[in-house]
């Protein structure tokens, strides 16, 4: 440890931001100091603090609203009226979105979800002035193909999408003999994109024109004469590459669409996900019809979409990085908004065969036995991991009745979130940006069904580390009500000055700070000292071993000052050995803060002797944050009364 | 205070919380009397959308109107769906530059060709030597690329028709299908693969009691199917296979899974199976004996099974004898009674999954269960006078009259 930095470390208490505004995220984007650097007058740091915001235009006088989330599992009703010159979320209410014979009845869900959500609230009725807004998962996310010349076009169509919440399947590419068109319309057999882009260069460029037979006139032709009825839209990135007659082509050909150049896709393309959401198949059975009072004659907005939007005002009104996973019960989504202001990226993966539900199957097909196992305290064969696939896919709103199969509920979580992080990474990659994968955020946000319905938030926090692995110091917050995506659709809609600081107070809970020292050394061997000190009570210091995660109480609503001295093979982001305080007092969160030393990546021992190492390993960090009832894992499935009113 | 953490509070103390789910609608596993099913045709065939330049994709053809009586399998509409074309490069294949192709095809967009026929020629050596494209199937032209030189050809469709999953009356015909109300059983499976079929009912309680002949049936087997009894019912012909459960490694071994669990909800359309399959519940989890203290009496009678279809549950339909009577709405015969004290239940999943009970009471708000989860739960009294609590989204009621 550097002795240099053992002496005391000034606090530095930023009063910029009014705290109504801010008080469950105002301690993001934590800039850290050297404690040796002397004391600051907390103007000076305000900026590095994130808690300099600006104040969230409020939302006076606003009409009440009805927002509603039509999943493809639940079906979720928020009702937002003004409270004290905000418009805020005031009760939620929820019903499955399936029947029990497994058919969508979203019209009946809508209207059990309101009633709920109006008991809640007190109301004997609905708001007669009330706005009505509309979201759902049911149809998306829509799955794009590119079919490019060559992985440098290709990268270049990804990255101009890469903010938008689409399955991206793996490119096609049209050289050689795969500018055969019966290839071309084999993937798109075998992949069923609803979206198809082609990527070529410009009539003349080089290696482009081959007379009127160039690789993306013949893909242009597969996708518009390949198919009858329902096809792909298809989306022409660079108009002037097909040449010829493609005008009178693309006049006849009502789905497709062109975009002069790459850049402009990413204003050509959300325009065609809502004709695409109108017309997919499982929004056509969700009684379109039926529905008419909540979303008009349109389709209902993406909620993967409002989920993206949330993430971007939140990153935009703190000035922070942040990522977001959200877990559904047919879909996984990463969204991470990177960048300072004005430079600000959003990139996201979405996957619709990764969902905690209905991807089950595929998660186990992708990852292996192996990987589920690695989050569970007892190895299950495959064959019951096979088993238990099918049952959460006959059966996707079932729940899990016991700490086994909420265990068995959390491990297929972190491998989906595994996943589609995987797919973050390499959407990172395609855009540029290089060390493979993506950024150190401020701010990891959790939301869907799994997580936010986690009996203990403590298990929320597990997944998201588990998944994410973040290093040194990280916020998180949970999407427990499950508000996010109808929260950004308000925003989408109307601007964030319709919500006032209803997006971080009413749909986010602040788990807590992370502290994740980055480094290895012993099992046992101190990887950081943390001192916490409060206005009312005497600083406490928790050191933390190497292997060991731990939880440090500070409640919601309660403010510390934190100083961290890592070990000297560790690191908090000021370099190895190097102490560091963060330059605003550390907010309390519903979990804590926690202080993850298990190692960055997380190590799970395997080989022959791997698995009791592991599991034993497992054990120790669920029965330290006490995460899952103490050692319910081993009870018996014996018939018993379960249940605790 | 924020909501969330108001919510988060809120668990920690009383609840005071509506139940925070129960299913919208219910749908019993046996549903007798007067049923209502849609037969949808399917959505390319709705909107009339061609290619471009070409003809529109034909819309169905509904054969029936509004007070028609029809018996499962009657053909109630039918439809050409066009598939995917194939491409023909007949630049590449005679040799010529791709503008010259469209001049070399002898037959225009819009023609019928036969196997065989001739679709572009070229001359050479002054007429002497001649080179052909032939149509590799019969095949109407969809398009004459004039830039690239490809045809893209069209299967002559061969029609399918949407058949009556029930006998009964028509009493309604929606763009989308028709609507049939008539009398009869219906036993609802939770998974299932494949449209429906019609044909007589053969009930099979042990393996040993599948007929060797099944040509055309639907088999009821009231026990866990393995391979050799699927591999028995696909050699004889059977059209439908309805089955109280399946084997684990049976169902991996057969490749079902493949079948019954699509990959993504906007994914590629599952394979189609040898012959339909419902399953009305997982694992080795028997059916309650209700379903086939119900079936028993009808073998013999005319049924339909239905295992995926869009907008359609897997269900096995006997029809029964009563006179139909016409039927107001088309709401497909789902029940929406909520479940409710004294109702026999079928547990579909969890510890208790595959036993049978009746409901001592809906505790009134959310319980949490022993896995902490908070849900709406009922507790329901086995035989032998166990009694268990268990979430109401896994409890099904056992038989209803609609």
């Amino acid at each position: 440890m550097n002795a240099a930095t053992l002496g005391p470390a000034p606090v530095t208490r930023t009063s910029a931001a009014p705290l109504e505004a801010v008080d469950v995220l105002s301690c993001l984007s934590l800039g850290l100091m050297d404690p040796a650097a002397g004391p600051t007058d907390g103007t000076a740091t305000a900026d590095a603090a994130g808690t300099d915001v600006p104040e969230p235009a409020g939302a006076s006088g606003a009409k009440p609203l009805i927002a509603a989330d039509v999943g493809q599992v639940f079906t979720r009703v928020f009702l937002f009226e003004d409270v004290e010159g905000e418009r805020r979320l005031v009760a939620a209410g929820q019903a499955p979105t399936l029947g029990d014979d497994g058919l969508p009845a979203p019209r009946a869900a809508l209207a059990q979800a309101l009633a709920q959500a109006l008991a809640y609230a007190g109301r004997s009725g609905a708001p007669a002035d009330g706005e009505r807004l509309l979201v759902s998962s049911a149809g998306t996310p829509p799955r794009l193909l590119i079919v490019a010349r060559g992985p440098d076009d290709a990268r270049a169509v990804a990255g101009a999408l890469a903010h938008l919440p689409l399955h991206l399947l793996e490119p096609f590419y049209i050289t050689g003999s795969a500018s055969d068109p019966e290839r071309l319309l084999a993937e798109i057999d075998e992949f069923a994109p609803d979206i198809v882009v082609l990527a070529g260069p410009a009539r003349g460029a080089p290696g482009g024109d081959d007379g009127g037979r160039t690789p993306s006139r013949i893909a242009l032709e597969a996708v518009a004469y390949g198919y009858s009825g329902h096809r792909p839209q298809i989306v022409l990135a660079g108009g002037q590459a097909a040449g010829g007659d493609l005008a009178a082509l693309l006049a006849t050909a009502p789905q497709a669409t062109v975009a002069e150049g790459i850049q402009q896709l990413g204003r050509v393309v959300p325009d065609i996900l809502g004709r695409v959401s109108a017309g997919h198949p499982q929004w056509d059975l969700l009684e379109p019809g039926a529905l008419a009072d909540w979303q008009g004659d349109g389709a209902p907005a993406s909620s993967l979409q409002g989920i993206c939007t949330a993430t971007e005002v939140i990153a935009d009104r703190y000035d922070i990085d942040v990522l977001t996973l959200d877990l559904g019960a047919g879909h996984a989504m990463a969204v991470a908004v990177t960048g300072t202001a004005g430079q600000r990226r959003a990139v996201a993966a979405v996957r619709d065969d990764l969902g905690a539900r209905l991807g089950r199957w595929h998660i186990l097909r992708t990852a292996g036995a192996a990987a589920v196992n690695r989050w569970l305290p007892n190895d299950l064969d495959e064959p019951t991991l096979q088993a238990a696939c099918r049952r959460a896919a006959a059966l996707p709103a079932g729940v899990p009745e016991t700490v086994e199969e909420l265990l068995l509920e959390h491990a297929f979580a972190r491998e989906s979130l595994g996943l589609v992080l995987h797919d973050l990474a390499r959407a990172f990659e395609r855009g540029g940006v290089s060390g493979g994968g993506w950024p150190q955020v401020d701010l990891v946000i959790g939301s869907g069904g799994v997580l936010a319905g986690a009996p203990r938030l403590m298990q929320a926090v597990l997944i998201l580390l588990d998944a994410v692995q973040p290093r040194f110091l990280t916020q998180l917050a949970l999407d427990r009500t499950a508000a996010l995506a109808v929260l950004g659709e308000v925003v989408r809609r109307s601007g964030p000055g319709a919500l006032g600081s209803a997006l971080e107070r009413d749909g986010l809970l602040n788990l807590g700070l992370c502290i994740a020292p980055v480094g290895s050394g012993r099992e046992g061997e101190t990887a950081v000292k943390v001192e916490v000190v409060t206005g009312d009570r005497s600083p406490m210091t928790v050191e933390v071993a190497f292997g060991a995660i731990e939880v440090i109480p500070l409640t919601s609503g309660e403010r510390a000052a934190l100083k961290l001295w890592p070990g000297p093979d560790f690191d908090v982001g000021l370099g190895k050995g190097n102490a560091a305080t963060p330059r605003a007092d550390v907010e309390g969160g519903a979990v804590g803060i926690i202080v993850d030393a298990r190692g960055r990546p997380l190590p799970l021992p395997d080989g022959p002797h791997g698995a009791s190492k592991r599991q034993a390993k497992l054990l120790q960090w669920l029965q330290a944050t006490r995460a899952y009832p103490q050692l319910s894992f081993v009870q018996p499935t014996a018939l018993e009364e379960g249940g605790t009113p | 205070m924020s909501l969330a953490l108001q919510l988060e509070r809120a668990t920690a103390g009383p609840r005071t919380l509506p139940p925070v789910a129960d299913y919208a609608r219910r749908q019993p596993l046996l549903s007798h009397g007067l049923l209502q099913r849609v037969r949808r045709w399917p959505a390319s065939c709705r909107d009339g959308r061609g290619v471009p330049n070409g003809p529109a994709a034909p819309e169905a053809e509904v054969l029936v109107q509004v007070g028609d009586h029809v018996q499962p399998g009657d053909a109630v509409a039918r439809y050409h769906a066009r598939g995917r074309a194939t491409a023909v490069d007949v630049a590449g294949e005679l040799g010529l530059p791709p503008d010259r192709a469209a001049a070399a095809t002898v037959r225009t967009a819009g023609e019928m060709l036969a196997e065989g026929e001739v679709l572009a020629s070229r001359s050479r050596l002054g007429g002497l030597q001649r080179s052909h494209v032939r149509a590799p199937f019969a095949a109407r032209i969809r398009y004459v690329s004039p830039e690239t030189g490809i045809v893209y050809l069209e299967a002559i469709t061969v029609e399918s028709s949407v058949p009556a999953h029930l006998a009964g009356t028509v009493v309604e015909v929606r763009p989308d299908g028709v609507v049939i109300a008539g009398h009869g059983l219906a036993v609802a499976g939770i998974a299932g693969a494949g449209r429906a079929a019609a044909g007589i009912l053969i009930v099979a309680e042990t393996p040993e009691m599948v007929p060797p002949e099944t040509s055309g049936a639907i088999v009821a087997c009231g026990f866990a199917i393995d391979e050799a009894v699927v591999s028995r019912l696909i050699a004889s012909g059977a059209a439908a296979l309805v089955a109280a459960g399946v084997q684990d490694d049976a169902l991996a071994r057969l490749g079902w899974d493949d079948l019954l669990w699509p990959r993504g909800q906007g994914g590629p359309a599952r394979p189609a199976p040898p012959l339909t399959l419902v399953l009305l519940s997982m694992g080795e989890g028997a059916a309650p004996r209700d379903v086939w203290d119900a079936l028993r009496p009808l073998a013999g009678r005319a049924a339909s099974a239905l295992g995926a279809e869009p907008g359609a549950a897997p269900e096995l339909v006997v029809s029964m004898d009563v006179p139909p009577e016409p039927a107001g709405g088309a709401g497909g015969g789902r029940a929406q009674r909520p479940l409710a004290r004294g109702d026999r239940v079928w547990v579909a999943a969890g510890r208790a999954q595959g036993l049978v009970g009746e409901i001592a009471q809906i505790v009134p708000g959310p319980v949490r269960l022993p896995s902490e989860v908070h849900t709406g739960v009922a507790d329901v009294i086995f035989p032998f006078d166990v009694r268990m609590r268990l979430p109401l989204l896994h409890l099904r009621r056992v038989e209803s009259g609609e």
